[in-house]
């Protein structure tokens, strides 16, 4: 099977979702780049580059470079959504939801309920989240639990690039209002992808490691740290399940009670601050259902309740970092 | 001076726009930050400058015209390409530097880097990493001046880019409605990132637009220091009299790509040659005050020499600052007991 | 088989499902009758002790104190006659639970509350398994009918499970087309799997393993058969040790008293230590310290002193007449002037009168090997300055050399402790009894101070006195201080 990047692996889905329907547009700032400049278009692809190409395969009509104007991009995809389009909308930067929440939280979110499931919207949001690119206090949150609460919301969050082309052709087939959280550090990451069009259903996890003394769940990029330190306490006979929910919202709970069932023990890591996140949120969910099947209490590891800082060495410890990780597993292990 | 703006434009001519004293102070401005943008360029490119730079090369005369005419009590906000409003507005040179850098000592503690640029003691409200999350915080700037009685003025600085945000449609609206000393800056410098602004700028009007609101609009050639500082007195003037908002709309080249790194592909073939060559506001100003014999070019060369031994001075000791303290991590999420 | 008989959890109730096993009454070797209570169990409501069904010797305990157990299942077995390891390791192997109390089923339909941990089997073993196909299985497979059933059908490698339904399916053979799936997305569950399967799956309990480990976890089964000398089970039981919870070390495996105490170390937290036995000074320190603190209702009050002006002055006399003054002989000449000047801190509290003195008897607190001691300074108003310092110096040094005589250090009606040569800021003293104040002294320090609205530098010694509030009131205390920093401040005053 080829190996993709992360990168390549979303932009395929999205080569392939519109190639497949011809009602999937994609709108967002620089999606193509250089609008009205004399050099070439498509000179980004996205400042990510994940949706390079799609401009010379589809044509300025389904590839929209928009002006900087987060509300107009959202609003105009829900809008689109509502009436037959199925919208892919580029917000760049999680952190400039700030500028359009409304259109996403008011309207994009409670159409179909509100209108008495006569409206639909069918669109997907972008967006790129995470911290270690010292890329500051509004270019470097990861607001998923923002989103996870909203009802109507559905939100993914991939870890790996299987995962990522899967769930995005799932978004997009998905009649309710995506939010597809991309992890900037996970970019460059790559797995084996296959060439043909697949979907991942939301709300089912992916066990990254089988094992029986505790229960992993991470989120996002963290997964990543959190496989090295489980790999490496594998050799000391320490064996974990670890659970990545894939989406956040709906959120696989049977899957992560099932394991908390079999080890009692349960840590969650996630990189957003540490009040009211997905962390939280699953601790909450494990206390109130499988409370009698827990040998220790719960741990999290989380980002400091702080802003995302600048210096390179407090971003880092801003992070849940490995020794972070070791030393939960550690303890939890350890607990009788 | 209340009465002289009363008086008619040629009258007003006969006084040169800067004299020589305002004009080497601008100039020096023009070329700290010039030559603060190159240095931090070639430390990013040594590795030692975390995270995004956006440069402000090209677009000097624009920031410096307007706050030059402004007391360090005036507040500006800025752009994620803030390092020259910064400058412009007196900011520390050397803590600007080691804030890039992610220093102890820099202006912000290194907690903002590049993005997050801000000199309050000199009125510098803070660059801002959201487009046109500017805008709405100067009309409350300018909002407090108006509330506390004061003659002080709001600039915000925006681009094409913020041009076309929600957030800068109301706070213009709002500031004409508040009547309020804000002046809306708008630095056109062609590219919202790698977007053009004759495609992104719908009526490629920016001032035009402004107008609609209700408000004095101009528009400047950005890379003529003289040109901007004269605009930007009656704009000045109208707030500190309490004539409500203004907007202007400086057009200048933007040397560097949207952020340093980016490849733009998205540029036309020799266009930033062209640009630099054609449009430098340095070299424009040079030729115009040696031609004016507001200066001659040893004074000018001097005045270089001495920046750039400042920015030799700023590199080193943004270098050899040490990184924040790990202990340093939580300070300041509040500024009371919590 | 018929000689061997199972002791199992009985049901108590029709809402019991399952219970704690608290404690074993009897020991394998015991003798047991019909009616003999042999367990105490614990369920949600109750404890209640459990009694035999059966006669004979008890050969095997099953389940451990700690362990949960549904209704029916083994504890134990009783043997009637000899019987071998051999039979009895079988019957264990084989025992069937009585279906009749099982016919309840454990969880009922979408109630999460029932969801109770149960374990079964060996649940030690089970956590050392670091094995992913074996966390603490529940139950015996079913039958081998239904088991050979369950097991049968085509691939079933497509059949949607969750991850942990299909690791405890192949874990107990059972193949998950014969499974109906009521998860999520059509899933086949954990308890999907559980309910055909006949099991529960529940976290490996790794309580009783660790209790081996660290002895900090007390036992409290009765521990009356552990060998252990007399001694060594007198001290367990005033320390409330359970010899269980002792390795011996003695003869023949006896638990002795050196095993206890170095358990009670174990339990306690402890590191290792050694005791020396108290002297007879430092039992009357203790003795009396305690008695002060806990009868007087001390009070402290404080104030700052600075002593330049007394520095110059103690330089001059030294330097130019050839004493040799202390800091400390200074104190004691303004004490005395300041009971002088304030005579209702020179008292003592009888318990029915105020004993009030004519002259200061000044007490020295002097630090001697293994204790401390405070020998008296008599009539220090009215001695000089020199004659005070020699006195102190000859009555230290014999102090130091345990020479004094008990008229030396008997008596006085105020003491001074002065702790300013170790550097201290401050400190708070215990009163003397049955003196009513003690004063703690602490180092004079270079400060800075506002005099004049200016700061400035000066030596600064802060004064702590500690009094007994039943004879001496605050505003007393505070101006006996006055007084004390008057003269200490102005040295001179002191000659008048």
């Amino acid at each position: 099977m080829p190996v993709k990047t992360y990168r390549e692996a979303i932009n395929e889905a999205l080569h392939q979702a519109m190639a497949d329907d011809a009602s999937v547009i994609v709108l967002g700032e620089e999606v193509s780049g250089g609008a009205g400049c004399e050099g070439s278009r498509d000179a980004y692809g996205g400042v990510m580059g994940i949706t390079k190409g799609l401009l010379p395969a589809f044509g300025e009509e389904r590839v929209i470079d928009t002006p900087i104007t987060e509300s107009a991009i959202i609003g105009a995809a829900a809008g689109a959504a509502q009436t037959g389009l199925r919208p892919v909308a580029e917000l760049m930067f999680m952190d400039f939801f700030g500028v359009c929440f409304d259109q996403i939280y008011n309207q994009a979110a409670k159409f179909h309920y509100m209108f008495g499931g006569k409206s639909q919207c069918p669109m997907v949001v972008r967006c790129t989240t995470g911290a270690g690119w010292s890329a500051g206090a509004q270019h470097s949150q990861n607001l998923t639990q923002m989103v996870t609460m909203v009802p109507g919301l559905k939100v993914v969050c991939p870890t790996n690039a299987y995962d990522a082309k899967g769930l995005m052709l799932q978004a997009i087939k998905d009649n309710d209002c995506v939010i597809f959280v991309e992890d900037k550090m996970l970019y460059d990451t790559s797995c084996e992808v296959p060439d043909e069009m697949y979907t991942i259903p939301f709300g089912e996890a992916n066990f990254y490691r089988e094992g029986s003394d505790l229960t992993i769940v991470a989120i996002s990029n963290p997964m990543h740290k959190v496989l090295a330190v489980v790999d490496r306490l594998a050799e000391e006979g320490i064996t974990c399940d670890v659970i990545d929910p894939r989406t956040t919202s709906p959120l696989d709970e049977e899957a992560i009670l099932e394991s908390v069932e079999t080890t009692g023990k349960l840590l969650l890591v996630d990189e957003m601050t540490p009040r009211c996140g997905i962390a939280a949120d699953i601790s909450s969910i494990v206390a109130e259902k499988a409370f009698s099947s827990l040998r220790a209490p719960i741990r999290k590891v989380t980002a400091a309740h702080s802003p995302v800082p600048f210096a390179p060495n407090l971003e880092q410890a801003w992070m849940p970092g490995d020794a972070d990780i070791e030393a939960a597993i550690r303890e939890l292990v350890e607990y009788v | 001076m209340s009465t002289a703006t009363k008086q008619r434009p040629e009258a007003k001519k006969k006084a040169p726009v800067l004299d020589r004293d305002q004009f080497l102070k601008a100039y020096r401005s023009m070329r700290t930050i010039r030559s603060f943008e190159d240095k931090i360029s070639e430390e990013f490119m040594k590795g030692n400058i975390p995270g995004f730079l956006h440069l402000y090369s090209g677009q000097e005369a624009a920031g410096v015209g307007i706050c030059e005419l402004l007391n360090d009590d005036d507040y500006v906000v800025s752009t994620h390409r803030g390092h020259g409003h910064c400058i412009a507005k007196g900011g520390d040179v050397i803590g600007m530097m080691k804030e890039i850098m992610g220093k102890q000592g820099g202006i912000c503690d290194g907690k903002g880097g590049s993005m997050h640029i801000a000199d309050f003691d000199k009125g510098m409200l803070g660059a801002n990493a959201i487009v046109g999350g500017g805008p709405p915080l100067i009309v409350g700037a300018a909002l407090s001046a108006k509330t506390l009685g004061t003659t002080q003025v709001g600039v915000a600085f925006g681009g094409d880019g913020s041009s076309n945000q929600g957030t800068t449609f109301e706070a213009m609206n709002l500031a004409v409605v508040l009547k309020l000393p804000a002046i809306f800056f708008f630095e056109n410098n062609g590219y919202g990132e790698g977007t053009h602004a004759s495609y992104a700028v719908g009526s490629r009007d920016i001032a035009g637009r402004a107008a609609a609101f209700g408000m004095p609009a101009f528009k400047v050639d950005g890379t003529d220091i003289f040109a901007v500082t004269e605009v930007c007195k009656k704009a000045v003037q109208h707030c500190r009299d309490g004539k409500g908002p203004v907007t202007i709309e400086a057009s200048v080249p933007r040397f560097k790509g949207h952020f340093e790194g980016d490849p733009q592909a998205y540029r036309g073939e020799n266009e930033i040659e062209t640009l630099m060559k054609e449009q430098d506001c340095l070299v424009i100003a040079r030729k115009a005050a040696i031609k004016q014999k507001l200066a001659t070019a040893a004074e000018l060369d001097k005045i270089d020499e001495e920046v750039a031994e400042l920015m030799g001075r700023a590199t080193e000791a943004g270098l050899a600052a040490p990184v924040p303290e790990i202990s340093e991590l939580m300070d300041n999420v509040y500024s009371s007991e919590y | 088989m018929s000689k061997l008989h199972a002791l199992t959890v009985p049901k108590w109730g029709m809402s019991m499902e399952e219970g704690e096993l608290i404690e074993w009454r009897v020991d394998v070797g015991d003798q047991i009758s019909i009616g003999d209570e042999f367990v105490d169990i614990e369920t949600s409501k109750i404890v209640n002790t459990a009694e035999s069904s059966c006669d004979g010797t008890l050969v095997r305990i099953v389940a451990q104190p700690g362990e949960i157990h549904r209704v029916a299942m083994l504890l134990g077995v009783v043997a009637q006659g000899d019987v071998t390891e051999a039979e009895i390791d079988a019957f264990v192997e084989n025992f069937e639970p009585d279906a009749a109390a099982l016919n309840k089923p454990l969880v009922s339909e979408g109630d999460d509350s029932a969801e109770r941990q149960v374990s079964y089997g060996a649940p030690a073993q089970a956590a050392e398994a670091a094995s992913t196909e074996t966390p603490a299985v529940a139950d015996k497979a079913p039958t081998a009918s239904a088991a050979a059933s369950l097991a049968d059908g085509p691939d079933d490698s497509g059949v949607k499970a969750s991850v942990v339904a299909r690791r405890i399916a192949k874990a107990h053979n059972i193949n998950l087309n014969n499974v109906p799936a009521t998860g999520r997305n059509g899933r086949v569950s954990k308890q999907d799997v559980e309910k055909a399967a006949g099991v529960s799956v529940q976290p490996a309990r790794k309580a009783k393993q660790a209790m081996a480990e660290q002895p900090a976890q007390r036992t409290t089964i009765d521990d009356s058969r552990i060998a252990a000398t007399p001694v060594a089970r007198r001290l367990a039981k005033k320390l409330n040790i359970n010899l269980h919870d002792v390795t011996p070390t003695g003869r023949r495996n006896r638990v002795t008293k050196e095993d206890i105490e170095q358990a009670a170390r174990a339990l306690s937290g402890l590191s290792d230590y050694s005791e020396v036995a108290l002297s007879g000074m430092r039992k009357t320190i203790a003795a009396r310290l305690s008695e002060s603190k806990q009868t007087i209702p001390h009070y402290r009050v404080s104030v700052d002193i600075e002593i330049d002006s007394l520095l110059a002055q103690r330089k001059y006399m030294n330097a130019e007449l050839g004493h040799s003054l202390s800091v400390n002989d200074f104190i004691i000449k303004a004490c005395a002037g300041a009971l002088q000047r304030v005579p209702a801190v020179n008292v003592q509290y009888t318990g029915d009168a105020i004993r009030q003195f004519e002259q200061a008897d000044i007490s020295m607190a002097v630090a001697i090997d293994g204790g401390l001691i405070t020998p008296v300074i008599r009539n220090a108003g009215n001695k000089s300055l020199s004659q005070i310092s020699s006195e102190a110096k000859d009555l230290a040094k014999r102090a130091q050399t345990g020479k004094l005589t008990v008229d030396e250090f008997q008596g006085g009606s105020f003491t001074i402790s002065n702790l300013g040569m170790y550097g201290v800021d401050q400190f708070d003293a215990i009163i003397n009894s049955p003196q009513a104040a003690i004063l703690a002294v602490g180092a004079g320090k270079e400060k800075p101070v506002v005099r004049d609205g200016e700061i400035t530098a000066a030596t600064v010694m802060r004064v702590s006195m500690s009094s007994d509030h039943r004879a001496i009131d605050g505003a007393v205390a505070a101006q006996f201080l006055q007084a004390l920093k008057g003269f200490l401040e102005n040295p001179a005053s002191m000659l008048l």
